[in-house]
Parts: C-alpha cells; structure tokens; sequence
C-alpha cells in the first residue's frame, strides 16, 4: 500500500466515522435535559428514606451499597498486586534511605519546605478527615477523603524524608489499615444479614438531616471505605518510596 | 445551553488533553498530565458533581502524577 493509497483510505473511513458521529449526535436528548426515571427519584427519595443530603453517597453505599464493595475489593485487589511487584526481590538489599545517608543534602533538609510542608500536611490531614466525615451531608466521602490522606503522607515524605514516613505510618499498620477498612465494609453488610435484615439494609437510627449523625450506617461505611482507601493509596506510595530511596542490587547499583 | 463558564472550561480541557499528547518528555508529561486532572475537576464542578470532582481532584491531580513520578525516579536511578 503506497502513502496515498493509505491516506485514502484513512480519509474514507473518518469520513464515514465522522458521518455516524453525527447522526448519533444528533440524536441525543438536549443539554441539560434529563430523562432518566430513576435520577429524578433517587434525588427526591435520598432525604425523605435516608436523612442523607449528599445523593451520591445515599446511592453509593446505600442504594446500591453491594456494587460498591466491589468496586472496594477491586481497588483492595489491585493494590495488593502493586505491594506484590513492588516487594524485596531475592537478588535486591535493603539499605538506608537514600536521601538520608552522611553526606547527602536531601530537598527535604531545607526550612521552608519543612515548614510549609509540615504545616500543609496537618491542613490535608484535617481536610481528609472531615471529608470522610461529612460524606453523607456534603460532597466527598470516603474515597475523597481516604485519597487525601494518602496525600498528606506524601507531604510528610517531602517536609521530612522517608524515616517519617516510617515512624508515623509503618507499614504492618498500613496494611492492617488496608484490610481492615476493606473488611468492615463486609463486616457492616454481615452485621445487618445476622440482625434478620438483607445484606447491608441500613438498620442504624438515621440521625437528623444535615447533622453528622444522618443516614446511620452511611457514616460507618464511610469511615470503612475512608480507612482503606486511606491506608491502601499511603502503602502504595510509600512501597514506591521505599524502592526509589532503600532498595537496592545486590552488590551495589 | 451549557453556560459560558461550562464552554470555556471544556475548551481548556480540550487544550490541556492536546498539551499532554504534545509534551513528549516524560517528567514534563507529568506535570502537564497533573493540570489535565486538575481542569478536569473544575470541568465536574462547573457541570455540578461535585462529587465526581473531588475524587478527580485526588486521583487525576495528586496521586496519578505521584505514581508516576516516583515510577519515573526509580527507572531513572535503576537506568545509572
């Protein structure tokens, strides 16, 4: 096939894309309109069922709750593989970190950004937190807020190196974080199936709209999702920190 | 019709996806791949899901570039 042969046929066929592109195009229902019976309900019937006032959550870890622990252990699963690969290999040593042997002038030494890192770090950590805590009232939620945590280890790394991490996050406590969180999402579900009810059916008193104490078991499976996204996303941040700055070959390298 | 708001911020998402394909060095395409994740985000917020932009805002803007960044430090050390 020669180059103009090739091009014809490339502008044949995007041709034909762009016409089928449009016809589907054109179709659609218009901006903004929505037609879909099932979100208009949810939306009306979050408040009134579930004293929730953030919908999405309502959905997520209520209405449909069982979706969601699949998706958790899709998450708990892949981060698993990653801690797997990222592992000890037999020809490979563990040193000191890197960016504090003698002699090396780590980033991390400088003032300003310990300081502003220190400083960041709290403020994220505070965020995360009352992100996983308020997912039923407001935006977020435990995943949001799990992720930000995971951030505030990262700036905990920047501001004061690899044996902060360590000593504020060990690994055994990740991991115990990790499989926990995941668990009680389970354990929660197994807790109302052993109570008579259906799998995850949201038993606990619902609280009072717009209060931290609405939607009942939404704050506890929050926290669940909160602690494992949390720990999962820290241990796979740390185990890359952990190959970057202290693994090594045997033998040097 | 979306708002005025609503275009702009998809015409700087379309830009911005552009700028990721364009950079072709892989520590520039992080950084640039971070303010993609992060016009996405305000891209969900302007169409109102809030939620979905929060989780954006973490996993597209800080922990994705974090990976891959830190991916791209070992390679570079392992390569020396």
């Amino acid at each position: 096939m020669t180059p103009r042969q090739r091009l014809l046929a490339f502008l044949l066929g995007g041709m034909g894309l762009a016409g089928l592109l449009a016809w589907g195009m054109a179709g659609l229902p218009g901006f903004g309109s929505h037609r879909a019976a099932y979100g208009q309900l949810v939306t009306r019937l979050s408040v009134p069922l579930r004293n929730t006032t953030d919908v999405v959550t309502a959905v997520n870890l209520d209405f449909r709750g069982f979706d969601t622990i699949g998706e958790e252990f899709i998450l708990f699963c892949s981060i698993t593989a990653t801690a797997v690969l990222l592992r000890r290999q037999t020809r490979e040593i563990v040193g000191a970190p890197r960016d504090q042997r003698p002699g090396r002038r780590s980033p991390g030494r400088d003032d300003g950004v310990l300081v502003l890192g220190t400083a960041l770090g709290a403020l994220v950590v505070c965020f995360g937190l009352y992100v996983v805590g308020h997912g039923q009232l407001t935006p977020g939620g435990g995943f949001q807020g799990g992720a930000i945590l995971a951030g505030g280890v990262a700036l905990l790394y920047l501001a004061s190196g690899l044996r902060a991490v360590e000593r504020a996050a060990p690994e055994w406590l990740l991991e115990i974080g990790e499989a926990v969180g995941a668990g009680s999402f389970v354990a929660v579900g197994l807790a109302s199936l052993a109570a008579g009810a259906a799998f995850l059916q949201n038993l606990l008193p619902l609280g009072t709209p717009g209060t931290i104490t609405a939607g009942g078991a939404l704050g506890l499976i929050n926290g669940a999702v909160g602690l494992e996204v949390a720990a999962g996303t820290s241990l796979v941040v740390y185990l890359f920190l952990v190959q970057l700055l202290r693994i090594e070959a045997a033998g040097g390298g | 019709m979306p708002s005025p708001v609503q275009v702009a911020e998809l015409l700087v998402v379309a830009m911005a996806g552009l700028a990721v394909v364009w950079t072709r060095e892989p520590v520039r395409q992080t950084v640039v791949v971070g303010f993609f994740g992060l016009q996405l985000a305000v891209l969900f917020f302007t169409f109102q899901a809030p939620d979905v932009a929060l989780s954006a805002l973490a996993v597209s803007s800080v922990a994705l570039p974090l990976m891959l960044l830190l991916a791209l430090a070992r390679m570079r050390r392992g390569r020396r």
